[in-house]
């Protein structure tokens, strides 16, 4: 089965664990980008009168080790779903990926299988996507010492496959290649994340370009622990249908960096 | 009868220890301390050497994302000439003193 393939390219990407220089874990929003992975995994209630009240889940978590001098590699799974979700609208997917710093950009080559909440939809992705790591003013770092805002784009193209039926909203059918640019931008005031988050993608087939913006208020109630209201518009993969949503709930966030001391080099 | 009097000597502050990078040049913590102030200061012109302090996290500090932190390798490699990997730095060296504290255990004992 075609989707095996995916898994099999996620072992070969998930080298020797082996090589072992430590093992490290996030949870997080979502594994798909550096803004994503700095922001909680969330659980929003969603309440109405005389209506049951729904859930949303949306939620990654990833582990990573050593692999060499210049790089490491991730592995984890991602889900977006509950159910005031749709199943064609829930998201699930993992990843097996590997990144490498060649300063002055960061390459990440990753293998991801991803589906909607029926299983109706799946595909499997090999990627290759882009950062600098530095630049113009804002770039990972902050604006100045007074305004905490800083940005970061990415570049992206990505192979893959339909592993099965696509819905009718999708353009990707079969074998297809997909291009995208992100861009996310955070601002950090204490206690508070603000953030943006847009992709587009350009997408093979007979229409051009999809896109999806998440924007996020986050305010930092306990370590760890925040009260997020999210809105989101636009098209994602992998059945890219259209929606527009504004949320408010709970956030949990675990980020990478333990903080520990490194250790002390052998000598 | 006159008491002579005792002198006791000051001891002397001990020469700082001294070690060597991997191109054999001598390094003492201080100065490996000034190398990555500049370092860091070289990469970020928002910071200023008189800002940088060894208990300053990257992140929550001065406000970098880990992949600007990754910056730090390469100037580490050329100018102290010590390897540290990108996973050590984005998982473990979280502030300014760990990145002094793990340079210098890298480096040999003159």
């Amino acid at each position: 089965m075609k989707r095996w393939v995916s898994a099999a390219i996620a072992v070969w990407l998930a080298p020797g664990a082996a090589s072992a220089q430590g093992l490290d874990v996030a949870i997080a929003h979502s594994y798909l980008s550096a803004k994503s992975l700095g922001q909680p995994a969330t659980f929003f209630l969603v309440g109405a009168e005389h209506e049951p009240t729904l859930s949303e889940i949306d939620g990654s978590i990833l582990l990573r080790g050593g692999w060499g001098a210049s790089g490491f590699w991730e592995t984890g799974a991602r889900a977006l779903a509950g159910s005031a979700r749709t199943k064609p609208e829930r998201v699930y997917g993992a990843v097996a990926r590997a990144t490498w710093d060649l300063d002055p950009v960061g390459l990440t080559i990753a293998s991801e299988y991803e589906a909607d909440g029926s299983f109706a939809v799946e595909k499997g992705v090999l990627s290759a996507e882009l950062t600098p790591q530095g630049g113009p003013r804002g770039l990972g770092r902050p604006w100045n010492r007074t305004v905490p805002f800083r940005w970061r784009p990415w570049l992206g193209a990505g192979v893959g496959n339909v592993f099965d039926a696509s819905g009718s909203e999708d353009p990707e059918r079969d074998s297809f290649f997909r291009a995208y640019t992100r861009l996310e931008a955070t601002y950090t005031p204490t206690h508070w994340d603000i953030g943006a988050e847009g992709t587009l993608w350009a997408v093979e087939g007979s229409v051009g370009t999809r896109s999806h913006a998440r924007g996020t208020v986050g305010f930092e109630i306990a370590s760890g622990v925040s009260f997020d209201v999210t809105g989101e518009i636009g098209r994602q993969p992998p059945s890219f249908l259209y929606e527009q949503s504004f949320k408010m709930g709970f956030g949990f966030h675990h980020p990478f960096e333990r903080g520990t001391k490194p250790p002390p080099a052998n000598r | 009868m006159k008491k002579r009097r005792t002198v006791t000597p000051t001891p002397r502050p001990a020469p700082p220890e001294v070690r060597r990078d991997d191109a054999g040049n001598p390094w003492t913590a201080d100065q490996v301390m000034q190398e990555i102030v500049a370092i860091v200061c070289d990469l970020d012109d928002n910071l200023a050497p008189k800002d940088v302090t060894r208990s300053d996290s990257f992140t929550d500090g001065f406000g970098w994302d880990e992949w600007f932190k990754m910056r730090l390798r390469k100037p580490v490699e050329r100018r102290l000439h010590e390897s540290l990997s990108a996973f050590l730095l984005m998982e473990r060296v979280k502030t300014v003193g760990d990145l002094v504290d793990y340079v210098w255990s890298s480096m040999e004992k003159a």
